[in-house]
């Protein structure tokens, strides 16, 4: 059953790490990580500085100071190259006419959505190995609390989870590469800005309702080190029914 | 065997296919004839799961290709109009992936690619990327991967489209050269390549069935001489 599946995932995979646009995205990436790192690395020394100043035992923390920002920033570079990614799951496929190769193999929909998923999975592992290279720098100079930073790292890892599923449905609805990029960006800042509805309502149980779709809210939860069930579930839920509908789109092809 | 019962499709108001019903015999090759737009490659898309039809069914060596997809494809070697290749591959590495895609076991992956190679010529480029491959050879990696699995029918939407005619002249050979052992289904505006290299047609009008049968008795009935005479006749 997962022969196909693999197939898919080892020549997807090849094109992905092969092509010139993904290592222009990666060097774009540590640019970006790269000044906001250097910033915030900047204002927590200056910040303990002044704190030590003060009072000779207060200090800030490491991790809620420094990485958990370092971490917003990477959630937000993210969210932009996972849509300037997306023509690659499956508009390219179908610009180029090779999608009836998949249609028209001894493979079902599934199969082909859980591969382009596990490539994407990949790239994220990929593109999130490279954003720890900076925090963990530190350690050169200062102990970090890792158990914490990989936890928080699995939040984020969560987190972008859906937006890589979100920008793979994307990808499954066109063939025109721009469209693809603008819906996915569409869809992946919607989902940022999502909680926006709470500041418009006056109502406390909107607010609450709002919160509570907010996924900076249950990032935070797991950038915090506080292990949240909801919030697990509520990534793996959204991720779960985007891929779903994915799917749903992959076997449309055939009904139209 | 491929069996087409009442098949029907229907694209908003306009019907693409009305109720065809034919069959193609073990290693027989049919040629699926019919003017542009008579419904020739939506049969074909039909035929390999990548349509579904609005009524009607497909099976293929028994198995409904609606039912059972992945059993009945498994039995079909497909090359469409344009062919689906992955153009930065070389042609080795495409043909491995194909196996890949269609459940090769490992052991049989190497054999399986040489194999289509050698029955398509394919020594000289079998390393070089696609891309840089002329029509001809494009043509033939694109039927190369409709051999890999063993397929034992091979579905080919007009083959010699846009191929010079040394080319035209090598894929006939080629389709020859596969006929002893597979179900061809070919889609093509050439009758003298039909009459040269199918044992059966269906001629498709409006999305009817015209004619069908024995290419030499449909000749007979009709009392003509060649194909392009029938051809002429009953698609008027």
């Amino acid at each position: 059953m997962m022969g196909p599946v693999w197939a898919i995932v080892k020549k997807d995979a090849k094109g992905f790490f092969t092509s010139p646009m993904f290592y222009t995205l990666l060097g774009l990436c540590c640019c970006l990580w790269g000044v906001f790192f250097s910033v915030e690395v900047y204002t927590f020394v200056q910040q303990s500085y002044q704190l030590s100043l003060k009072s000779a035992q207060a200090g800030l923390n490491i991790h809620h100071n420094l990485v958990s920002s370092y971490l917003i920033i990477v959630h937000y570079v993210l969210v932009f190259i996972l849509s300037a990614l997306s023509i690659r799951f499956f508009a390219e496929e179908k610009k180029l006419k090779t999608f009836p190769i998949l249609l028209a193999g001894p493979i079902t929909s599934w199969q082909i959505v859980l591969a382009k998923w596990l490539v994407g999975v990949m790239i994220l592992f990929t593109l999130l190995g490279v954003s720890m290279v900076f925090p963990l720098s530190l350690l050169f100079f200062i102990p970090l609390p890792l158990e914490l930073f990989f936890y928080s790292y699995f939040g984020l890892f969560l987190v972008l989870c859906v937006y890589m599923t979100a920008s793979m449905f994307a990808s499954s609805v066109t063939e025109s590469l721009i469209v693809c990029v603008v819906f996915s960006l569409v869809l992946n800042i919607t989902f940022l800005l999502m909680g926006i509805g709470g500041e418009l309502t006056s109502s406390p149980a909107l607010q609450d309702f709002f919160r509570f779709l907010t996924f900076d809210q249950h990032f935070a939860n797991f950038r915090k080190g506080v292990f949240s069930l909801s919030s697990l579930l509520y990534f793996l839920s959204w991720s779960a029914v985007l891929g779903l509908i994915t799917e749903r789109v992959v076997e449309f092809h055939r009904w139209r | 065997m491929i069996e087409i019962k009442s098949l029907s499709k229907r694209f908003g108001d306009q019907w693409a296919l009305k109720e065809n019903t034919w069959a193609v015999a073990d290693k027989r090759t049919l040629g699926l004839l019919g003017p542009n737009g008579a419904g020739k490659s939506t049969t074909m898309k039909i035929m390999t799961g990548l349509l579904c039809s609005t009524e009607g069914e497909v099976l293929i060596n028994g198995e409904n290709i609606l039912s059972n997809p992945v059993q009945a494809k498994s039995q079909i070697g497909y090359l469409p109009e344009t062919p689906p290749l992955y153009e930065d591959l070389k042609v080795y590495d495409f043909l491995k992936f194909v196996c890949g895609l269609r459940s090769v076991p490992k052991q049989k992956i190497n054999q399986q690619v040489d194999q289509a190679i050698e029955k398509m010529s394919l020594q000289e480029v079998a390393f070089r990327p696609i891309r840089v491959l002329s029509k001809g050879f494009k043509q033939r990696v694109g039927i190369g991967q409709t051999l890999i699995g063993d397929p034992s029918i091979l579905i080919l939407d007009e083959p010699s489209v846009g191929l010079d005619p040394h080319q035209v002249f090598e894929l006939r050979n080629i389709i020859k050269s596969l006929k002893s052992d597979h179900i061809i289904v070919l889609s093509t505006h050439i009758l003298s390549e039909v009459q040269e290299v199918c044992d059966d047609v269906v001629i498709l009008h409006q999305g009817e069935v015209r004619a069908q049968g024995d290419l030499k008795k449909l000749i007979s009935q009709h009392a003509k001489t060649n194909l392009e005479e029938v051809f002429i006749e009953v698609t008027k």
